[in-house]
């Protein structure tokens, strides 16, 4: 299966894609699609595309997937270096960009840039239902999220990619999806391809705009199928207009979905269809869960959904699926074991008959989709004359899903602990990004320091 | 708490957080105000449902059987106004 063969199948007119300002049709995908056809220099290369707007990276996605050898998802909002770190490892031949000042083509010997600026450079030549060029099997290079470390490559097929996507479209309401996630990542090139391959409807979000005004849109637009994290949804149920969402279908993923958010979900939206999904871009779509619950029934372990595995380990979860790549792109090894399943890096635990999140083994903090190494903040914390030693860990939050909080043990005793108190998140404040300062901080006399000379951090 | 309402209690933290961390002046807070046209994000309300627990002990939205998720000011006070009078009884 490729992108263009369902699209041939739908009437010309038909849109496709839409933004505040542009829209693609059927037609207009075909002509792009013919164009690359006939462009020698797309065939067989390693192409890389990095676009602010989505509309455009949508049509080079229906372009080269099938066309080129490999096809990397470069997001735009990357830092420079960043970006031409990862062109190199992905030996990318080609890039096709919105942006090509900002890329200097000297950095890679290979290296050609093609601007795509607006022109939507018809041919006059329609091609056909059935006129596609037999396409070839296109690898889809997607860059990690990168968070809290560099970004890795992984390479995926499109099959691996599309192993979940459900392409019957279903009867009656016809469905619209809402795209708020950039296009370039994971979680947003599921739903582009949810979208191209059901033949449904995408609107994509103005995203230099607040969220807000974002909903607004979608509300006016008729957007009836979403997917945000748990932390985006909060934020949702937050602006005026979500209430008018006419919302069928509501995907979760990127974090773990807590009972407040499903349920919260489930009141303004009674009658749409809840999936959390539990997904890596390491191991492809894990599986989701359409209960309304949170975690994921304790019979996934002995028969995983969609053809993955699952098993605890050491307390964490570990995932086989089916065509997944045992390496990231520049060869450095995945957290594999011996039998083939990745190590996931959550923490769960089973609980009447239920296995739940608990938070990553790495003791990250997750403030919003915004992690946080609580050490990080310890060293700040720590730098501060009057600390003598200091604990920041998670605090669950029902907007956030996490803040950071601490203690702290002083070496004198102030007169005024509140004025202190002040003081040391103000200087926090000009030391770390915001979600990086504690929200509340708590005096103590002493904190446990275990045998290794480390903080305690499970209180 | 005798002495101030919750919705004291809540306009007051809500200016502390504010000036710590947009370092200007807060904006007068009305009923209809969208919490997230108020000048304080999403992080910003996050902090002040945490200082709003440290001070008083109250965390209505852990608490709530239907949870729930309030646009305006006053949707925000009056789900703090139901978890004292529900705790008062």
């Amino acid at each position: 299966m490729d992108l263009i063969s369902p699209i041939l199948l739908l009437p010309e007119d038909k849109v496709l894609v839409e933004s505040v300002n542009f829209c693609l049709t059927v037609g207009c995908l075909r002509r792009a699609y013919a164009e690359s056809v006939r462009s020698e220099r797309l065939l067989d290369r390693r192409v890389g595309i990095s676009f602010r707007s989505a509309l455009p990276a949508v049509k080079a996605m229906v372009s080269l997937g099938g066309r080129a050898k490999e096809l990397l998802l470069l997001p735009a909002s990357l830092d420079k270096h960043v970006a031409l770190d990862i062109l190199s490892t992905a030996r990318t031949e080609l890039l096709i960009t919105d942006q090509p000042t900002s890329l200097p083509a000297i950095a890679i010997p290979t290296y050609e840039s093609i601007e795509a600026a607006n022109s939507d450079a018809s041919l006059g030549i329609a091609c056909q239902p059935g006129a596609a060029v037999a396409p070839i099997e296109t690898d889809w290079l997607l860059a990690t999220s990168g968070t809290t470390a560099r970004p890795k490559l992984v390479k995926h097929s499109f099959a691996s990619l599309t192993r979940t996507t459900k392409t019957s479209s279903t009867q009656g309401i016809e469905r619209v999806w809402g795209l708020l996630y950039d296009h370039a990542r994971f979680a947003g090139i599921q739903v582009v391809l949810q979208a191209l391959l059901s033949g449904t409807k995408l609107l994509v979000a103005p995203q230099h705009e607040p969220l807000n005004k974002q909903i607004d849109y979608f509300a006016r637009q008729g957007c009836n199928c979403l997917s945000a994290t748990p932390s985006l949804w909060r934020k949702i149920l937050m602006c005026p207009s979500h209430k008018s969402l006419p919302l069928l279908q509501i995907t979760l993923g990127g974090e773990a979905a807590d009972g407040a958010i499903l349920s919260a979900l489930k009141n303004t939206y009674p009658t749409a269809r809840i999936a959390h999904i539990y997904a890596s871009t390491e191991a492809g779509v894990g599986f989701s869960v359409v209960d309304g619950l949170p975690g994921f029934p304790i019979q996934y372990l002995q028969c995983g959904p969609a053809g993955i595995q699952l098993k605890i380990s050491k307390g964490r979860l570990f995932i086989r699926a089916p065509q997944m790549h045992s390496s990231y792109v520049n060869s450095d090894k995945m957290p594999i074991d011996e039998d083939g399943f990745i190590d996931t890096g959550d923490e769960v635990i089973e609980q009447k008959g239920r296995v739940n999140f608990l938070g990553r083994s790495s003791g990250v903090i997750n403030v919003g989709g915004d992690k946080v190494h609580p050490e990080y903040v310890e060293n700040v914390l720590n730098s501060h004359p009057q600390v003598a030693l200091s604990r920041v860990f998670a605090k669950a939050n029902p907007i956030l899903g996490n803040l950071v909080c601490a203690e702290v043990a002083l070496k004198t005793t102030p007169l005024d602990l509140a004025s202190l108190k002040k003081e040391m998140i103000a200087f926090c404040r000009k030391k770390l990004k915001p979600y990086q300062v504690p929200a509340t901080i708590k005096f103590v006399e002493t904190l446990t320091v275990n045998e290794t000379g480390k903080i305690q951090r499970n209180s | 708490m005798d002495s101030k309402t919750i919705r004291d209690i809540i306009q007051q933290l809500f200016q502390d957080v504010y000036r710590e961390m947009a370092e200007s002046e807060p904006p007068l807070l009305t009923d209809d105000t969208v919490l997230l046209e108020s000048g304080l994000d999403s992080l910003g309300f996050a902090i002040l449902v945490a200082r709003l627990e440290e001070e008083t002990g109250l965390d209505p939205f852990s608490q709530m059987a239907d949870a729930y998720y309030p646009s305006t000011f006053s949707e925000f006070v009056s789900v703090y106004e139901k978890s004292v009078a529900s705790g008062s009884h």
